[in-house]
């Protein structure tokens, strides 16, 4: 199986060697942005699928986008 | 060719963080240091996205509404997994966890079980199919071991029997 994660904490995923993960700057409880956003949560999923369809070795990439409402 | 969605990172760039994280783990909750894996266990696609069966693996204490929650209260966290059929309303989800917010959760299980995006990728063609069985559990375990040797195999056995192609695994 291929595996793809999410990262939100980017030094403990690049020391465990995850295959492909992809951090966001949101808060934990957040990985796939803010509750009742559906469009984030699917862009953020689509990056994970793009990462999966790209990766030709072990990768970790950093997503681009930001907080805007911290809880 | 796919272009990546984000920028490339190095461990090296974040290896003074994690001896800091080393550090506060063995002083705040008893842990055994973790294991490291010695070789990166990166697999290929074996088919196309649009072919591929999908499963969800999540960290966030996610169980169904009729099932046991997770032991939080233990200092040696709780290594046990929850299954979570595909085709279950995401209302009946729960989620319990000490170690981040779940307000958000419990409004929206999809920010971190996105079952519900998951499947819309899969009406949209984007990925072949959902697997029948998804997978919860609770991500603080301060004791590696457990998790290593027992529930990572019993976890990786199911989803093989499942056929799934792909994991996506979303923390809490």
């Amino acid at each position: 199986m291929s595996t793809v994660s999410v990262c939100l904490r980017p030094e403990i995923t690049l020391a465990m060697k995850a295959p492909r993960a992809a951090y966001v700057r949101f808060p934990l409880g957040n990985p796939l942005g803010e509750a009742g956003r559906p469009d984030q949560q699917s862009r953020i999923l689509e990056d994970l699928f793009c990462l999966l369809e790209a990766a030709e070795e072990p990768t970790v990439i950093e997503l681009p986008y930001r907080w805007r409402r911290w809880l | 060719m796919t272009a990546l969605p984000g920028t490339r990172l190095s461990a090296g760039a974040y290896f003074a963080k994690y001896e800091q994280w080393l550090d506060q783990i063995a002083r705040n909750h008893h842990a055994r240091n973790p294991r490291e894996p010695e070789r990166q266990a990166f697999r290929p696609l074996r088919r196309p996205l649009a072919e591929a069966r999908v499963a969800l693996v999540s960290t966030a204490g996610v169980h169904l509404d009729d099932q046991q929650p997770f032991h939080v209260e233990t200092v040696a966290g709780d290594p046990t997994f929850r299954l979570i059929p595909d085709d279950i309303d995401v209302t009946r989800l729960r989620f319990r966890h000490t170690h981040y917010d779940t307000t958000s959760a419990e409004r929206d299980p999809n920010v971190v079980f996105p079952l519900d995006r998951l499947h819309e990728a899969v009406a949209s063609g984007r990925v072949g199919s959902s697997s029948p069985i998804h997978i919860g559990l609770m991500g603080f375990n301060p004791d590696p071991v457990p998790i290593v040797e027992e529930t990572a195999p019993a976890v990786a056995d199911v989803l093989e029997d499942a056929q799934a192609d792909v994991v996506a695994l979303v923390p809490g």
